[in-house]
């Protein structure tokens, strides 16, 4: 496998077993399937999906809190998921990743001061006094006075615990850092002060993002390239600009599509480019297109009976999508239309 | 803090008044009374009943009786027993330390036995073995006490006849031999409150260690440990402790059980026989111990969960 490549996934499956009882295994849940995905260092990665999509899941696996049911895992150009890997390569490759819920993922037992020393601690042993310098340090980063150190995260608003959850994993100055949903419980002006810091950060340390949003815009503004995700598969893959400006997949139109539009003049001719009247999500076949159901292009005949592959577009490089008929999109949509 | 404090008191000596009051509605709606037992069947005439019932001024209108009580209760005079004639107060306070020992050493057993068999069985939740203890646990807490008790009395005084005391010693007079009395209790009790501190200490675990705080800890790389016994179990202690301390109360009150397979003058046993005996002025004196015995650990678990966990803290104010 290569070395230039910082992470490397192939073939990653995710089969979640809900067990009820001691004796029967029940319902299988397929989070994530076919999963193929590289990460160069020092690029933002962005990944974008519906809830449920495998986006969460995806980001767990990379740092190792969730071990995919089969496929590899490749870091560095070095295989790290053997049958005796511990749940912990995350930490040691100096991974991290700031979670969906900030409010849950501070320990509610511990005073700020507490939850950050803890996290330092982990990557660098220091003296009592710099160390505090540190902890005040990484709190002004995100805008929040020394005060709060001696807070506990109940007794903070929803912003500020989020703001206090980057400033921890800004500390141990991570190589990777996953970005699920990081900032999108802040006020705008402090998003897009927090999305600077962080591209910031980026450029001095040379650290590779991963950036987890439902928000095609904000995605598409943050990262590099970008990776749609819709139940478990990725739809389409290319450089953010050409997956925001011209989107292949009819799913990434529908996200695209369903941007609130700003201007309440043009808002009005908003319209929304997924329906779901063919069936419900249980009834899909095992061998069709997941997003077959919702499709305003889809036919009985193929999407019904082959799950469509990655493949390129010619057009574009390093532009895959998952889709029969991407290219008769329009044709197919009016007919349909007008049908 | 000290308005904290007078509330409290006044709240708790409401409660007791009105606990007293309903155990003495109660009392008197209950069919029979003392004067049968004083006087004995064979003495039983009417004329002997109507006398020992005004000597004992149970002819007296109910709210008479209650608010002559309540007068005496307030200058701590709850009277003697008529039926022994032993002073109320005494008879309670020797029986009160019986079972506070038993609920103390039943409680400290089960934890011994439950908590790492909860915290187990939570950690690897998901696995066989896990399963196995989960149902396990269901058995356990349905077997009642005296089932245990009486098999424990069986293969002590069987097999091991020295460890088997069937004659009470009271803690004041002897500890070596009082700790011998009370080994067999406080095992029977242990063994049938174990699977609910396991069952307690289970859920309370896994609970928190779905948390997303503790998915967070183990992406800094802390050991699983440190996450389970420091994050987790921190988290879980306020759940149990409050459990802990309602089974206490629970025990103290109803050790009945236990007590009387294992004969020990505790406070439950003194209850039932107060109550077969329609002594009635004994019989609220013991509930209103228990009573403030549950008030106590109350307020002692509200002050412990502000002190262990900010949760409750920020909650509160």
């Amino acid at each position: 496998m290569s070395k230039d490549l910082l992470v490397e996934l192939i073939d990653i499956e995710k089969v979640f077993l809900a067990r009820k009882n001691f004796m029967n295994k029940v319902k299988p849940q397929k989070a994530l399937s076919n999963i193929d995905l590289q990460i160069y260092p020092g690029e933002t990665l962005g990944i974008v999906g519906e809830t449920g999509s495998g986006k969460s899941t995806l980001g767990k696996i990379i740092l190792g809190l969730e071990r995919p049911t089969s496929g590899r895992l490749f870091i560095q150009g070095k295989e790290v998921l053997t049958s005796r890997t511990r749940s912990k390569i995350g930490s040691e490759y100096g991974f991290q990743m700031v979670f969906q819920d900030p409010a849950g993922s501070l320990n509610p037992q511990l005073r700020i001061e507490q939850v950050l020393a803890e996290a330092l601690g982990t990557v660098e042993s220091s003296p009592g006094s710099s160390r505090m310098v540190r902890l005040q340090q990484s709190l002004e980063e995100v805008e929040l006075s020394k005060e709060f150190l001696n807070r506990y995260s109940g007794q903070m608003s929803g912003g500020q615990q989020q703001r206090v959850a980057n400033a921890r994993a800004l500390l141990t100055k991570p190589r990777l850092l996953v970005l699920d949903e990081a900032v999108s419980a802040l006020d705008a002006v402090t998003q897009s002060h927090l999305l600077r810091l962080l591209k910031k950060l980026q450029k001095k340390h040379n650290l590779t993002y991963i950036f987890i949003s439902h928000d095609l815009e904000a995605v598409a503004e943050m990262s590099d390239r970008t990776v749609v995700m819709y139940q478990g598969r990725i739809v389409e893959q290319g450089e953010s600009s050409t997956i925001y400006h011209r989107p292949k997949h009819p799913y990434t139109r529908g996200l695209k599509a369903s941007i609130p539009i700003r201007d309440p003049r043009l808002a009005k001719t908003q319209r929304s480019l997924m329906r779901r009247d063919l069936l419900t999500n249980e009834e899909v076949p095992q061998h069709a297109c997941p997003f077959v159901d919702r499709c305003p292009i889809s036919d009985e005949a193929k999407c019904i009976t082959a799950t469509p592959q990655l493949t390129c577009v010619p057009e574009y490089s390093n532009h895959k999508v998952a889709c029969h008929y991407y290219r008769d999109f329009d044709e197919r949509f009016n007919q349909i239309g007008k049908g | 803090m000290i308005y904290r404090v007078i509330g409290r008191i006044l709240e708790a000596l409401g409660v007791l008044l009105l606990v007293s009051f309903f155990v003495f509605s109660i009392a008197t709606l209950i069919p029979g009374d003392l004067s049968l037992q004083l006087t004995g069947v064979d003495g039983a005439t009417e004329e002997n009943i109507m006398r020992v019932r005004a000597e004992l001024g149970l002819d007296r209108p109910f709210i008479e009786q209650y608010l002559s009580w309540i007068w005496n209760a307030t200058q701590g005079n709850f009277g003697n027993s008529p039926l022994t004639n032993r002073a109320i107060l005494g008879d309670v306070n020797a029986a009160l330390p019986v079972s506070l020992q038993l609920a103390l050493f039943g409680l400290i057993g089960a934890t011994i036995v439950g908590a790492p068999i909860g915290v187990f069985a939570a950690v690897r939740s998901s696995s066989r073995l896990g399963q196995l203890i989960r149902t396990n646990l269901i058995v356990l807490l349905s077997v009642p006490s005296f089932v245990v008790g009486a098999l424990l009395v069986f293969f002590s005084s069987r097999y091991f006849p020295q460890t088997y005391r069937s004659l009470f010693i009271r803690i004041s007079d002897n500890l070596m031999e009082n700790l011998k009395v009370m080994f067999l209790p406080s095992l029977a009790l242990s063994l049938t409150l174990a699977g609910v501190v396991a069952q307690v200490t289970r859920n309370a675990l896994i609970q928190e260690l779905n948390q997303p705080y503790v998915l967070t800890a183990r992406a800094y790389g802390f050991s699983s440990r440190k996450v389970v016994f420091t994050y987790a179990l921190r988290g879980a202690v306020v759940q149990i402790l409050t459990v802990g301390a309602l089974l206490f109360g629970s025990i103290v009150g109803g050790t009945v059980i236990t007590e009387r397979v294992f004969a020990l003058p505790g406070i439950g046993n003194l209850m039932v026989t107060a109550i077969g005996n329609r002594d009635f002025n004994l019989a609220i004196v013991a509930i209103l111990y228990v009573t403030v015995v549950y008030l106590i650990l109350n307020t002692f678990i509200d002050l412990a969960a502000e002190k262990i966990d900010p949760r409750i803290r920020n909650m509160k104010s």
